[in-house]
């Protein structure tokens, strides 16, 4: 087959270490994703598995794409890429290279393959749901805000739900303010200070993560079955 | 005239944010176009300036008239949520109250108060504008249906304040599960397989020892301390030369012709005993400096202040040591050359014969060209003494033993 001959005459290096050096991404991977609770995973950290010991270039590429057949084929995990743009409105991100940037700031979540029904019914429990409401909702809310929304508006409509920005003892949540940074570490939301004329205000807006167009599109889903189920109640009440 | 000049400087913050809403502009509008007509006629009166009407309005006004503003603004804020929908009419009425307020308003401290109110409207609706138009539903209207959909009852005991509603995570989050809102990842056991279990070590306890006698240790015997010292040996030497030959030249005196260092040390002896008044010396019609020596004077003396301390400066460098090398004779020097217990570590450590007048204390040094060289006793050879003077670190020392002397 092709691809077992393609590390040999690649790059020089015997598919033994090949699939080693595999093993070792997938591991990090594995490991690496669970202990933070969802931050992605840097590129450079995979990287660096393989530069540590390998000078080859594209070496680290192929390793990569290696481990992400491998996680699908086994795991049922799907190794999705995000770039990191940072597109604010200062326009300071134009100050770095294209080519830098795009390098630097590469980063992979890892998202189950399994069909929705398969998924809800054997791996779904109980501790993560309400982490996953809660995703939702600010997700939600941002987007329907026009994907930017000031700290203060957000809290309070989060308020209006029954959390308090100030609470740290939520029965569900523990710290909300926390469980909030939760989502802005796994980049679904990001922090944007901008100085306007009364001082410097906290806008949350839409990370990387977020603007993948299957989670917008699940989330817009999600925001209309709820919007429907409500009119559903309301007229039923009349 | 200071109204139109306000209003011009809103109008384009106004009109300029609005541009996406469609029905916005037109109410804005509509009220400038209010304004400015109001504007208009008071321009009519330029010549008739009503100083009575502002006097009138005293302070207590003013801060009414803020407070209203205050108390507008909040209502603002409050009804952020409602400002939009079709059948509230509270944007009509806040529009009406500010304008009503805008009436009083005459001095700046309102102005700006009424600005602010402008702005916070226009803020509010703008938003809300923003929302309307990309998705058709606010937020506000989404957390309602979430609220109804999977609130649980209110927990706050208060019925003055609006119901606590906590909402049912677990079923809301149930029910959006998607595979992309869940992060996932291997909860198994993290860590190699052959971790063992440590065992706790046993706490050992200390043995208790009983307050037994003390220990003594021995006393130091400290005679050591009251050996000469170098310097207080130099002074004898140059004493009893002094005694001998009576009358010398400085010079010959201090230089020491091998060694910089040994001459500053001469020099400074040398001022030990001029300060004791056992040396004098003395400058000839020729300029030359001679030394000779006296008694020092009695402790009486001192005592009563017949005999005091004058100061002068004495400056010998290493061109001066040079120069004096120069002029004084060879052979004519007339301290005896120390030879040390120092050895640079440049060179071989070959023994030679070692003349030792102070105790040395044995010296360790790494030699570069061979391995740890130990050198217990003087190793000296004749050149390396020389070589200690030229450069440039011994200039340093030697300079600030030179200090010394002033």
């Amino acid at each position: 087959m092709a691809d077992e001959e393609d590390p040999l005459s690649q790059f020089d290096i015997s598919k033994e270490e090949t699939d080693k050096l595999v093993s070792e991404v997938i591991r990090f991977i594995l490991f690496k994703f669970h202990q933070s609770s969802g931050t992605p995973i840097k590129r450079e950290d995979l990287t660096q598995i393989v530069t540590k010991n390998y000078r080859q270039r594209n070496l680290a590429t192929h390793v990569i794409n290696e481990a992400k057949k491998k996680l699908s084929n086994v795991f049922g995990y799907d190794l999705k890429e995000l770039q990191r743009a940072r597109a604010s409105s200062n326009g300071q991100s134009s100050r770095l290279p294209l080519s830098q940037s795009s390098v630097d700031s590469k980063s992979y979540v890892l998202v189950s393959e399994l069909p929705l029904e398969v998924f809800r019914k054997h791996v779904v429990d109980e501790t993560t749901s309400p982490m996953t409401g809660f995703t939702f909702v600010v997700l939600a809310i941002v987007q329907l805000a026009g994907g930017k929304i000031p700290e203060e508006t957000l809290w309070h409509h989060l308020k209006r739900m029954g959390l308090h920005e100030s609470d740290e003892h939520n029965p569900v949540f523990g710290n909300n303010k926390q469980t909030l940074e939760t989502l802005v570490q796994q980049r679904y939301l990001q922090k944007e200070k901008v100085s306007g004329p009364e001082g410097n205000t906290l806008f949350y807006d839409l990370a990387e993560r977020a603007l993948d167009p299957q989670v917008s599109e699940k989330v817009k889903d999600y925001i209309s079955q709820i919007l429907k189920n409500d009119v559903a109640v309301v007229e039923l009440d009349d | 005239m200071r109204k139109t000049v306000k209003r011009e400087s809103e109008a384009p913050g106004g009109s300029g944010g609005k541009r996406e809403a469609d029905e916005e502009p037109e109410r804005l509008r509509s009220v400038k176009k209010e304004k400015q007509r109001k504007a208009g006629a008071g321009f009519v009166r330029p010549d008739e300036p009503p100083p009575t009407q502002e006097e009138e309005q005293g302070i207590s006004d003013r801060r009414i008239l803020r407070s209203k503003y205050l108390s507008l603004q909040n209502e603002i804020n409050d009804s952020k949520d409602d400002l939009m929908k079709i059948d509230s009419d509270k944007f009509s009425r806040i529009i009406n109250e500010v304008e009503n307020l805008h009436k009083q308003v005459r001095k700046p401290r309102e102005q700006i108060a009424d600005a602010e109110a402008l702005l916070d409207i226009a803020n509010t609706v703008m938003s809300s504008v923003k929302s309307q138009s990309a998705h058709g539903v606010s937020p506000a209207e989404f957390v309602n249906a979430l609220v109804s959909g999977f609130g649980q009852g209110s927990l706050g005991i208060d019925t003055d304040e609006t119901a606590q509603v906590s909402l049912k995570w677990k079923d809301l989050g149930f029910a959006v599960c998607s595979t992309v809102l869940v992060s996932c990842g291997c909860s198994t056991m993290l860590g190699p397989m052959d971790t063992e279990l440590k065992q706790r070590k046993r706490a050992a306890n200390r043995k208790r020892t009983k307050p037994g006698e003390g220990v003594r240790p021995d006393e130091v015997d400290d005679s050591q301390s009251e050996e000469k010292t170098d310097t207080d040996k130099n002074m004898a030497i140059m004493f009893t030369i002094l005694g001998k030959k009576r009358r010398v030249r400085l010079e010959n005196l201090v230089l020491n012709r091998r060694s910089f260092a040994q001459t500053v040390e001469n020099l400074f002896a040398l001022s030990f005993l001029a300060k004791d008044g056992r040396v004098e010396i003395i400058v000839d019609k020729s300029g030359s400096h001679f030394a000779l020596p006296r008694n020092g004077p009695d402790a009486i003396l001192v005592m009563s202040g017949e005999v005091i301390y004058n100061h002068f400066v004495f400056r010998l460098d290493f061109k001066d040591w040079k120069l004096m090398s120069e002029m004084v004779p060879l052979g004519q020097e007339l301290m005896p050359h120390r030879e040390t217990a120092v050895a640079s570590s440049s060179c071989p450590a070959a023994s030679a014969d070692f003349t030792q007048d102070t105790q040395t204390t044995p010296i360790r040094k790494l030699s570069r060209n061979r391995g740890l060289v130990v050198q217990e006793e003087t190793v000296v050879e004749e050149e390396t003494v020389v070589e200690d003077t030229p450069d440039t670190n011994g200039d340093e020392t030697r300079r600030r033993c030179k200090r010394k002397l002033t």
